[in-house]
């Protein structure tokens, strides 16, 4: 039974993380689209306009990947994690509908209208389709973040012969580990899509191709990642942070490596835990900052992994050493856009190279600290599956065995990889296209096109009569 | 209460996503196989597929159910292919006259490739059971397999009555006003000699074989044919909606011909829906558990009534998207393969 438990944790494990490199990017880029949309309309500059459109194709591959590789999480709680279906579907169930029938479906409908109606609909309402496609996104975010702040903190609930039964979709809804929990990942998100659109335009800046959209590229994404970054870390990385000292101490103590607990806590920059001896070996401390940040007072006492029941204990390397990576390269970030930021309001960030290597290198790095962050996230919850009411190991189907679960993820982990490459050849491709190219299709006159394809049939039309 | 509810909500979003989801997969499987009709559109979407895609998605996406913006020829294949129509609409229809249609028209040979496949292998599946019914009966009975003079051959004018039968969804032995008892009724004793007299006639023996195998055939052509599969399942639209899709078919009324193929795929799903009820998952024979149901699967009443709620606000607000999308669309993708 415990193999299949691993198994079934390893098979979740990956297809989220394979699964998430999509969606981050898109609840991010939706936005950032919005926002190009926005300037066009405001400014009248041609650049804004074709920025939006070569980043709505980029979005609308990446929601083709994201779906693809989202559908087999939802198969997985009724194969693998039946007992957990079983017992928190009818909450849990609740806002993964709303996030289908709610936000889904306005993301799906207004993003054709967005992809295809620019020429059909008129500015405004091209416009808007825009905004809707930023909304959807953004909602269907939160809805998962709902469901998976009730999985860290399970409020409007009460137990009805061994299940979850839902007393208050307002609770849920208005969690208060969702206050801060969603933000912070919509935050991280906006990272990653100012990070890629800057690195994309640094790209074709150094490249010296596409200068113009690249400018633009460049001047958007590093506006926004700084403001993001510094959103990510003050205020919604901070009072997050409170949440979970409040409701999960012990993952709290796992991220900052506190065994003991004290008051005047320090903050650890660097060190190495060691689970076994209890210690957090060669530390660099900040007295008191850890204190200060969740309490507001210095004073104020840290419970200690010594004073929780081992049997309540995550993971506690994992966690603390993503941890560690989230808010080390979060901070990284804050350092790159500020030069960035700086530089640009200078006058000088196009033709700084050294900067723009760096933005343009950095952009995996944003992916990176986003799934770090869910990894304390979910490492950090357990034992518990759902916190203080269902553990993980009795959680999964009773009736499926470890070889069929590693059977199906080996397939996964082939048919990932297929998806993973296509989808970089369909960015790729993308990219090297450019988005001062007018796309083919859209030229005017363009064979393939409607005035080309009008142009032949009345050809045709003519040498019959 | 609430949990029939549910399944009658699971049911029709189960039916509309085979519809919708349909209409947009079948738009773009079907138009891989097409041809433009020009050689100049030719040229144009054979060199630039980007475009041609694009349009595609547009008449998939956008014109959902705005069937009188795709190619004609898409259309016809579209009613055919997609709602499940007659497999007999797919066999060779009497062709365009050549001044419309004059370059080939991929789609409508591939489908008629399709149907021919499968009446051959209905036909092949009748010879095999006649193959069977012959040396059966030669076995019981040698004269009947030597073949009686002024016989007529029982086997192939027995499958022929039941295909009809089937096809019109009348009881077989009504059709000829045979078998019935002084009250009227059909005598279910009396069916088969009376049956097997009246269309082959000659020896006892053979004829009770040949009526065992009207019935054999009858219930393989039954299974055999995608109108009678979903005849079965729903009675109402067995006759109307395969009827309709040729009458407006016929008539070049292409939206109310596509409605009905809408109508026949959603009927069939909802009779499936009403032969499960109140099951959602049937144990297996010999199992231990009983299966899912609407109950032991359900949610506790509290979460069932939230989640209702829930899905009548989302489907209001998904309509609206639709009908705004479907407004903003309407008129507006184009045909340009036409």
């Amino acid at each position: 039974m415990a193999d299949a438990f691993v198994a079934a944790r390893w098979q979740f494990a990956f297809t989220i993380m394979f699964h998430y490199l999509f969606p981050v990017l898109t609840m991010g880029l939706g936005v950032l689209i919005a926002v190009l949309k926005t300037l066009e309309v405001r400014t009248k500059d041609r650049h804004y306009g074709s920025a939006a459109r070569f980043w709505a194709r980029i979005f609308a591959v990446t929601f083709a990947a994201g779906v693809v590789t989202g559908i087999p999480m939802e198969f997985q709680f009724g194969t693998n994690w039946a007992r957990f279906s079983h017992f928190a579907g009818p909450v849990v169930g609740q806002t993964l509908f709303m996030e289908g029938v709610f936000a889904f479906f306005a993301e799906s409908s207004f993003l054709g209208l967005f992809l295809f109606g620019e020429r059909r609909i008129g500015p405004f309402l091209h416009w808007l389709s825009a905004v809707m496609v930023a909304l959807g996104a953004v909602l269907s975010g939160f809805f998962i973040v709902a469901t998976n702040a009730w999985m860290q903190h399970p409020v409007g609930y009460r137990i009805v012969e061994g299940r979850a039964e839902l007393t208050s979709l307002w609770a849920l809804l208005t969690n208060p580990y969702v206050r801060w929990q969603c933000p912070h990942v919509i935050s991280g998100s906006l990272v990653v899509a100012s990070m890629v659109m800057a690195g994309i335009g640094a790209y074709y800046l150094l490249a010296r191709k596409h200068e113009a959209e690249g400018r633009t590229f460049v001047r958007v994404g590093v506006t926004a990642g700084l403001i993001f970054s510094v959103v990510s870390l003050f205020p919604t990385g901070s009072f997050h942070a409170e949440n979970v000292a409040r409701f999960q101490p012990a993952k709290m103590a796992s991220m900052e490596g506190v065994f003991e607990t004290q008051p005047r806590a320090g903050m650890a920059i660097i060190g190495m835990p060691d689970s076994e001896r209890k210690q957090l070996m060669d530390p660099i401390v900040v007295p008191g900052v850890l204190s200060y940040l969740i309490y507001g007072d210095v004073r104020e006492e840290v419970t200690g992994l010594n004073d929780i029941p081992a049997d309540q204990h995550p993971p506690m390397e994992i966690v603390y050493y993503a941890y560690h990576i989230m808010v080390g390269l979060g901070t990284i970030f804050i350092a790159i856009f500020a030069i960035s930021g700086l530089q640009l309001w200078r006058g000088r960030l196009f033709e700084s190279r050294g900067v723009l290597w760096a933005l343009m290198l950095a952009m995996p790095f944003p992916y990176i600290a986003n799934h770090a962050g869910w990894v304390v996230a979910e490492v950090g919850r357990q034992p518990w599956i759902v916190y203080g009411l269902r553990r993980s190991a009795e959680a999964t189907s009773q009736n499926v065995t470890a070889g069929m679960t590693f059977f199906t993820l080996f397939g996964f982990m082939g048919l990932y990889a297929l998806v993973g490459l296509l989808y970089l050849l369909l960015v790729l491709r993308i990219v090297h296209a450019g988005p001062g190219a007018r796309p083919r299709a859209r030229a005017a006159g363009a064979p393939g096109t409607d005035d080309a394809l009008d142009g032949a049939h009345a050809a045709h039309g003519k040498a019959r009569s | 209460m609430i949990n029939t509810v549910w399944f009658i909500v699971l049911a029709f979003m189960l039916a509309g996503y085979a519809v919708l989801d349909g209409f947009d997969l079948g738009v773009g499987a079907l138009h891989l196989l097409r041809r433009p009709r020009h050689p100049g559109a030719r040229e144009a979407h054979r060199r630039h597929r980007a475009g041609v895609e694009r349009q595609r998605g547009l008449a998939a996406r956008g014109g959902r159910f705005d069937v009188r913006r795709l190619p004609a020829s898409l259309r016809g294949e579209l009613q055919r292919v997609l709602p499940g129509a007659d497999a007999r609409a797919l066999a060779p229809r009497p062709a365009r006259p050549r001044h419309r249609v004059p370059a080939p028209d991929r789609p409508r040979h591939v489908a008629a490739g399709v149907g021919r496949g499968v009446l051959a292998v209905e036909r092949a599946a009748r010879a095999a059971v006649r193959r069977g019914a012959r040396q059966r009966a030669a076995r019981r009975s040698p004269r009947r397999a030597r073949g009686v003079p002024g016989d007529v051959r029982p086997d192939a004018e027995l499958v022929r009555a039941a295909g009809r039968g089937a096809e019109r969804g009348h009881p077989l032995d009504a059709r000829r006003g045979v078998g019935r008892g002084e009250d009227g009724r059909p005598s279910p004793g009396a069916r088969p000699a009376l049956r097997g007299r009246a269309l082959v006639g000659g020896d006892g023996a053979a004829r009770r074989d040949d009526c065992r195998q009207f019935r054999r055939a009858a219930g393989l052509h039954r299974q055999l044919h995608p109108v009678s599969v979903a005849a079965r399942g729903c009675p109402s639209s067995r006759q109307q909606a395969p009827a309709a899709i040729s009458v407006l078919q016929g008539r070049q009324d292409d939206r109310r011909a596509f409605a009905a193929g809408a109508v026949l795929i959603a009927g069939v799903l909802a009779s499936v829906a009403a032969g499960l009820y109140p099951r959602l998952l049937p144990a297996g024979p010999g199992s231990a558990h009983p299966g899912l149901d609407i109950y032991n699967a359900a949610s506790p009443e509290g979460s069932l009534r939230t989640a209702l709620a829930i899905y009548l606000w989302g489907l209001a607000l998904v309509a609206l998207y639709q009908v705004t999308v479907y407004r903003l669309w309407r008129g507006k993708a184009r045909d340009v393969y036409h």
